[in-house]
This record gives C-alpha cells, sequence and structure tokens, in this order.
C-alpha cells in the first residue's frame, strides 16, 4: 500500500489555541487511520492542515508521494481529497446543495457551464442517502436544520468529493447511533474501494470498530503509531484518558517531592 | 434561492423621496413644471434610464463579490474608461465599434478586478488607487483631444436597432433583467457569485475559487457597463466626461437603494426613478451639486439601515 497522502514535521497553530509541533504522519491507500488525541482542536488541526484549511507554519505536506508547493482547499479537492472539518461551516441562506456541489466535480468546468438544482441534487442522491440524508434536507437553508445534520453533510460532501483520501473530524459526534454506523460503514466503503481514510475523533469505540491503524496526538506531537495487531482498545482508551498525562504529573510531583505516586504505564 | 434582499418601507420612502420633493416642489408653484413640457427631454427619458440601471446592475455584481470601498474604486475606473473607450471607437463603423467597445469593457473590468484583488489590503488604499487611474485615464485622454466630443466637436451617433418594435435602450435592458437571474441560479459562476455574497470565507473554505470568481465578475460587471455605454453613446451630450462620473455615482445609489444582488426589477426601477429624477432636476435647473448631495445622504442612510448586525459565533466547535 503506497501512501496517498504524508506530512513531516508539520507545525501548525488553529483554533482554540491547538497546535502542532513536529508532526509525521502518513495516510496509505485503501486503509482508515484512527487520529486519537488528547484535545480534539489538535485533530481537527491536522484535518485541516491535510484540507488545506489552515496553512502550517512549517513542515512538508506531500502527495502520492510528491510534496506539495501551494496547497489550498481547491487544490486538496481537486486532488480527489475530500475533508469535513468541523468548524467549516455551510453557506449561510443558501440552499445546503449548493455547499455541497460548489468546490466539488461540478464546479471545476467553464464558468458559463449550466449548474441546474435538478442535475445537482441527481448528482448528490446517492452519497447522502447512504448517510440517511433526505432530498428535502438539501433543498433547505441551513439554518432550516438541526446542528448535528450540519456536520452530517459535510461528512457527506467529504465522501461525494473524496476518491484519494477522505479527512473526517469528529464525524460521529453528536450522531445517534444509527447514524454513526452509518458514517462508520461508509468510511469502510472507502477503504474497500481504496480511498485512504482519516478519522480524527474522540470516541475510542468508533475508531475500534474500523481503523486499521491508531495514532496518538499528545500535546500536538505524535507519541505513538500502532497497528490494529499491536494494540488493544483498552490500551486506547487509557491512552485517551490522561495515561501519558498521569506519567508527567507523578514524574514532576516527584521531582517537586512532594508525591508519593508511583509513575504507572 | 438566490438570496434576496428586499428594502424596506422606510428605504423605499427613502427611494422615492427626491421625487417626492420635486412633485412637491411642482405642486407649490406651478409654473416650475413648464420645462417638463420639453417634449426632447421626455423621449430621452427611456434610454437614460435603461443606461442607468444597466451601470447599476453592473455594480450590483461587483458589489456581491467584493466589499465597498473595493468596488467603488474599481467600478469608477472600469466605467469612466468604458466611456473614454466607446467614444473613441465611434470613429469606426458601428457594429465593430459595439463589439470591440464591448470586449474593451469587459478587459478592462478584468484587469481592474485583477488589480483590485492583488491590493486588497487595505481597502481603502485599493479605492483611492483605482479612482486615481480613473482620474489619470480622463486627465490622459483629455489631453489628448480625446473623445470628440471635448474638442468640441460632435462624435458619430450610433444607430442602434430595436427589438421586436422595442427601442434598443429598454430590450437591451430588458434582455439583461431576463438574461442576469438565469445566469445566477443556473451556471457555476452564478452559484459561485452566490456563494460569495454569502461568504467570502467559507465559501473559500468550501474549495470556491475566489479570486478567480471575483475577477469574472469584474469582467462581466465591465461587459453590462460597456452596454450601457454602447447606449449613451446613441445620443452623445458634449459632457460625456463628467456624465461618465456622475452615471457612476447614480448607479452606485441605484444599486444600492434598489436593494442589492437578488433584486434586479427593484434595481432597474430605482434606476428609472433615479434617472428620472435627474432629468426632472436638470430641467429645473438645480445646481448639480444639490442633486448629487440628496442621493449620497439616501445612499448613506441605506448604507446605515442596512449595516450588518453582531451574530452570535454559531460555528465554533
Amino acid at each position: 500500500m503506497s501512501d496517498v497522502l504524508a506530512i513531516a514535521g508539520l507545525a501548525a497553530s488553529g483554533l482554540g489555541g491547538a497546535r502542532l509541533d513536529g508532526v509525521d504522519l502518513t495516510l496509505p491507500e485503501g486503509s482508515i487511520t484512527a487520529l486519537l488525541a488528547d484535545s480534539p482542536a489538535s485533530a481537527g488541526l491536522v484535518v485541516a492542515v491535510l484540507g488545506g484549511l489552515i496553512a502550517p507554519t512549517a513542515g512538508r505536506i506531500s502527495l502520492h508521494g510528491t510534496p506539495v508547493r501551494a496547497w489550498s482547499p481547491r487544490h486538496a479537492l481537486c486532488a480527489g481529497i475530500g475533508s469535513a472539518w468541523r468548524p467549516l461551516g455551510l453557506l449561510p441562506g443558501l440552499p445546503v446543495w449548493r455547499s455541497l456541489v460548489l468546490g466539488g466535480a461540478l464546479d471545476r468546468r467553464p464558468g458559463l457551464a449550466p449548474l441546474r438544482e435538478s442535475v445537482a441534487l441527481a448528482g448528490l442522491a446517492l452519497e447522502t442517502a447512504r448517510l440517511g440524508l433526505g432530498e428535502d434536507e438539501l433543498r433547505q437553508p441551513p439554518e432550516a436544520l438541526p446542528v448535528d445534520r450540519h456536520g452530517l453533510l459535510l461528512v457527506a460532501r467529504a465522501f461525494g468529493a473524496g476518491g484519494t483520501a477522505v479527512l473526517l473530524d469528529e464525524p460521529t459526534l453528536d450522531q445517534p447511533i444509527e447514524t454513526a454506523a452509518l458514517v462508520l460503514a461508509r468510511a469502510s466503503e472507502a477503504r474497500a474501494a481504496g480511498t485512504a481514510v482519516l478519522l480524527a475523533t474522540t470516541n475510542v469505540q468508533h475508531a475500534w470498530a474500523v481503523a486499521d491503524r491508531f495514532i496518538l496526538l499528545y500535546r500536538g506531537r505524535i507519541l505513538a503509531v500502532l497497528g490494529r495487531t499491536q494494540t488493544r482498545r483498552e490500551e486506547l482508551y487509557r491512552a485517551m484518558f490522561g495515561a501519558q498525562d498521569y506519567q508527567d504529573l507523578a514524574l514532576q510531583l516527584q521531582r517537586a517531592g512532594a508525591g508519593a505516586a508511583a509513575p504507572t504505564s | 434561492m438566490p438570496e434576496r434582499v428586499v428594502p424596506s418601507w422606510l428605504q423605499l420612502l427613502l427611494a422615492m423621496l427626491p421625487g417626492s420633493l420635486l412633485v412637491g416642489a411642482v405642486w407649490l408653484d406651478p409654473a416650475l413644471a413648464s420645462p417638463l413640457a420639453d417634449g426632447h427631454a421626455v423621449a430621452r427619458l427611456p434610454l437614460d434610464a435603461a443606461h442607468l440601471a444597466l451601470l447599476a446592475l453592473a455594480v450590483t455584481l461587483v458589489l456581491a463579490g467584493g466589499g465597498w470601498e473595493l468596488a467603488t474604486g474599481a467600478y469608477a475606473a472600469t466605467a469612466v474608461s468604458k466611456a473614454m473607450i466607446v467614444q473613441e471607437l465611434l470613429l469606426l463603423p458601428a457594429l465593430p465599434a459595439a463589439a470591440a467597445g464591448l470586449f474593451a469593457a469587459a478587459v478592462l473590468g478584468g484587469l481592474s478586478g485583477a488589480l483590485a484583488e492583488s491590493l486588497r489590503r487595505p481597502a481603502w488604499l485599493t479605492s483611492a488607487l483605482m479612482l486615481a487611474v480613473a482620474l489619470a485615464a480622463i486627465a490622459g485622454l483629455a489631453a489628448a483631444g480625446l473623445p470628440p466630443a471635448a474638442s468640441g466637436s460632435a462624435p458619430a451617433r450610433l444607430d442602434l436597432p430595436g427589438l421586436a418594435g422595442i427601442p434598443a435602450a429598454p430590450a437591451a435592458l430588458l434582455g439583461v433583467l431576463v438574461t442576469l437571474p438565469l445566469l445566477l441560479r443556473g451556471t457555476v459562476m452564478g452559484n459561485r457569485l452566490l456563494a460569495l455574497r454569502a461568504d467570502p470565507r467559507r465559501a473559500r473554505d468550501l474549495g470556491i475559487p475566489v479570486t478567480t470568481t471575483r475577477i469574472s465578475l469584474h469582467a462581466a460587471a465591465g461587459s453590462i457597463a460597456g452596454l450601457a455605454g454602447l447606449l449613451a453613446t446613441a445620443q452623445p451630450s458634449p459632457d460625456v466626461v463628467t456624465g461618465a462620473v456622475t452615471d457612476s455615482l447614480l448607479a452606485v445609489a441605484a444599486a444600492v437603494l434598489g436593494g442589492g444582488l437578488g433584486a434586479h426589477f427593484g434595481i432597474a426601477c430605482v434606476g428609472t426613478v433615479v434617472a428620472a429624477v435627474t432629468l426632472v432636476a436638470a430641467q429645473l435647473l438645480l445646481p448639480p451639486w444639490l442633486l448629487a448631495a440628496g442621493i449620497a445622504l439616501l445612499v448613506l442612510a441605506q448604507l446605515w439601515l442596512s449595516r450588518p448586525r453582531r451574530v452570535a459565533a454559531a460555528d465554533v466547535r
């Protein structure tokens, strides 16, 4: 399996004080990589940088082994990389189908090429139906829909645009279990079709259900990259719920002579 | 479903204020109305109205794609340059002149858009630069003795054919009014413009080529402004230079008072009203500065009424 996307020595800062420092990461084709971070904003920042939404302050992004010079959402979409970054919103006041279609394949035609609602809806029907979204929702402006549907619509957009790679930031957050299952099943389908999927999530169960690899991100740095056979769900839980924090804290307390707690693994 | 900004009752009242004042003045002193009997002036109204409404539609496109400061500066340069070029091209036969004038106006619009995009910050500096370019163009052309009207000789008259019995000017306006909404709703570029109008930042994040779209918008606006210029040349007047500048300002006013993108017929109506008011004011020999000041006040009032309100950030994680 060759790497579709790779980042090396990446540094960036984003919303909520999130930052990345010297992050190396690869996304092989036909695989699902789960990104588990101590801070959801840090994991989201990786998605944003790879999707061209936030420019890194240092580091290199490679596409199929070739370093990219300019990288923007447009470049990413043209390379077949769809991303659903949670802070990325739908266009206000416009029917949702416009947010899903613009930037995609239909938008890469000449400016005067026709773009009719019926054609756009027909093109979106299959992808949105897979995630349980109805055509009537696509005709509404985002203000008329519940907030959890916004995230799902962006996930549908990412899968629709991402033939090469799909980058998902907390795609199952706030979703009922039935919808979460649809999203994870769609990710598995994409993997089977050879797409590289990055699943940034705080939900270990959802990551464990589908992922082939697990990347642990701690305070903006990669803590570990583990294959599915190299770890267990319980270990991932411990890592997610502060094992590294506790080790660091115990060490500092010992140095200060104030703590009797022994570091645990 | 394009975004549609419907003027409130207060905004409509403001739009009607100049006409109401003039009607009131005539009611108080009927002698003031005698110049209105001038049949020539009344005959000019459809052409003037179509010309101004087209310019206002062009302004609306530019405004929808960018900021206020940016749009006014860029548009002033486009409109003035367009007027100059169309006048010069009248020395050619009518059809090549019309085609070349439209092409030149589109290219000028695109160039001014590209310049505006490359100088996006700060916006006031961009506006100042664009206005300086416009003034330099006027001064340069005047020094060269162009357009012919500036040197005292009347330019050739461009006879535009009508369409199915409708005079050329209203026919052109009607054509643009019918075509523009179709292009906005039914083409890739139109949808990009709607996205840009809704939220430029999100449009960029969704992968829409914002810079290309803005430059294309300027080119489209230049084409429409060029069409307005062609109509204007059907009735050349000796004050074409000052006329181009005044028309630009009036067009901005009509675009604002008419309701913005999506309210094409509203803009056309307000453009007609503004043209009529301007014509009547000229007939009444009102000083131009008074009319300009009145319209500027109305625009400022409209901008204040339609200022963006603060909203809570609802899309943060």
